[in-house]
């Protein structure tokens, strides 16, 4: 208890640092979960990143012998591979979780087919894309087959360079945080070390000298990732106010990097108030 | 307090040696530290008191020979080995305290927390200490505001936390008026009277007091016997 204690007074003693830590901490999780956001929010972006276009087709039935025709020309081809196979219900759900619209709500039917997800290879060219897909048309009980071409050209260029330069920012912002991290760990740091010294000579354990300054750190980062969940759910609905939620508009991921860059500046400003020296 | 057998060393440097990389030098020594001795180890400035007192406080290894602790070697220098040696002793370091900010209440809790005791028992074991030292009038004030001679008190406070087997005091009549030094040998006799080894080292020759204390004089990185009043062990 004394060195949970211990914490809380190191964190009590040098406001402006602990502020800077809480900072720190805040711009690293709001970072993580941009990231989080960005990666699952995107299923275009990520497909044009990872360069693996998802494609459907649609079949008649999911009997045996039309899931046996599709893996067959699947195998044959090369250039598509096997996802995964949704039953309609299941497909009216991933369209649902998607979109964010019930279809079968609205038409008082389900209109989905049995579907079988696909995925192109990364190494499959378009010449060779478009006879798979026109084999895959030919195979008995198969009703058509969706692929967003437009991932493959222009548009998939235009997503990578945006997710490439997302990705750099995102580092760049990341090494911020850190390096703002390990300023604030070693101020506070020196804000122990004396005392750790004399416990030392008396005998504490290593695990009762690292006790207080993890618990500031964990502390500070506890209340920040309340801080985070505030200010994400802030950013979400502020973003969807001003209708820029699209998945394909990837600048306005930027606009959710724009709140981190804002806290690091000011997690700076904080910091060039109180020099701290190095205690090594 | 302490169940040394008679005649028993309760520490013992067995042809210790150490060496600063490049530098000073110091033994092939021998040392034995009875429960209940007083001594003190005299020497001119850089002649290897602090390395000797740091050697058995293990906060150096040498580089030959052996420490005994109740005739067990002292072989763990891992950090949790070392953590649980420390705890038998009481160190007091040349330097002032570090810890500027906390009280001397604080920082004898603290003291007593990293030697394992409990709630109650540091508050009652913390008044103690603190009460036969005549410390409890400032025991609120925080370290900073202290004179570098009460900030000695405070340290052999925190050095007595946990009832030791063997104190190591490095330079602790050092900034003392001549009356306190006085006050500090004799609660330091007190101590040694209840079982407890103290070996502590100053500057020159060790004129305090000479005929109740075992002296041991450090000189050219060796170590003679200046005189062994109660038929000293050397």
């Amino acid at each position: 208890m004394i060195w949970l204690l211990e914490g809380l007074r190191l964190l009590g003693r040098s406001r402006a640092r602990s502020l800077l830590l809480v900072l720190c901490w805040t711009l690293a999780l709001t970072l993580a979960g941009l990231a989080g956001w960005a990666w699952r929010g995107s299923p275009q972006l990520r497909a044009a990143l990872t360069r693996r276009v998802p494609a459907e087709c649609y079949l008649a039935d999911d009997g045996a012998a039309t899931l046996a025709g599709v893996r067959a020309a699947l195998a044959a081809g090369r250039g598509l591979e096997w996802a995964g196979l949704l039953d309609a219900g299941q497909a009216a759900g991933e369209f649902r979780a998607g979109f964010g619209v019930d279809v079968v709500e609205l038409l008082g039917e389900n209109p989905f087919p049995p579907t079988v997800l696909l995925r192109v290879r990364p190494e499959a060219g378009p010449a060779q894309l478009e006879r798979e897909l026109a084999a895959l048309r030919r195979v008995p009980g198969v009703t058509g087959v969706y692929l967003d071409q437009r991932l493959l050209g222009e548009l998939g260029r235009q997503l990578r360079r945006a997710g490439w330069l997302l990705l750099g920012t995102g580092a760049l912002l990341a090494l911020l945080t850190l390096g703002l991290l390990a300023l604030a760990m070693r101020g506070l740091w020196r804000e122990w070390q004396g005392v750790a010294r004399l416990l030392a000579l008396h005998g504490a354990l290593p695990w009762q000298l690292a006790a207080p300054p993890l618990v500031a750190l964990f502390g500070t980062a506890l209340v920040a990732a309340a801080l985070s969940w505030v200010l994400a759910g802030v950013l979400s609905n502020l973003m969807a106010r001003l209708g820029l939620a699209g998945i394909s508009q990837g600048w306005t991921l930027f606009v959710g990097a724009i709140l981190p860059t804002l806290l690091s500046a000011l997690a700076i400003a904080a910091q060039s108030r109180r020099r701290v020296r190095s205690p090594f | 307090m302490n169940g040394a057998a008679p005649g028993l060393p309760l520490l013992e440097a067995r042809g210790v040696e150490f060496q600063y990389p490049g530098g000073f030098r110091l033994g092939p020594l021998d040392l034995r530290l009875r429960a209940g001795e007083l001594v003190c180890l005299s020497g001119e400035p850089g002649s290897g008191k602090s390395t000797l007192l740091r050697l058995l406080a293990a906060r150096l290894r040498p580089d030959v020979g052996a420490l005994l602790f109740r005739q067990e070697p002292l072989a763990d220098h891992r950090p949790a080995g070392l953590a649980a040696w420390r705890r038998r002793l009481g160190i007091m370091d040349q330097g002032g305290l570090g810890a500027l900010h906390r009280s001397t209440r604080e920082l004898v809790a603290l003291a007593l927390a990293a030697r394992g005791l409990g709630a109650r028992t540091r508050r009652r074991e913390g008044a103690r200490i603190m009460g036969e030292l005549g410390l409890l009038a400032r025991a609120d004030l925080p370290c900073g505001q202290l004179s570098t001679g009460q900030a000695r008190w405070v340290q052999l406070a925190l050095a007595l936390c946990g009832l030791p087997e063997l104190l190591l005091l490095d330079e602790p009549l050092a900034h003392l008026s001549p009356e306190h030094q006085a006050e500090f040998m004799t609660t330091l006799r007190r101590v040694a009277a209840r079982g407890t080894a103290v070996l502590f080292c100053r500057h020159g020759d060790p004129a305090l007091d000479g005929g109740s204390l075992r002296c041991l004089r450090l000189a050219g990185g060796r170590l003679t016997e200046a005189s062994a009043p109660d038929g000293g062990v050397q």
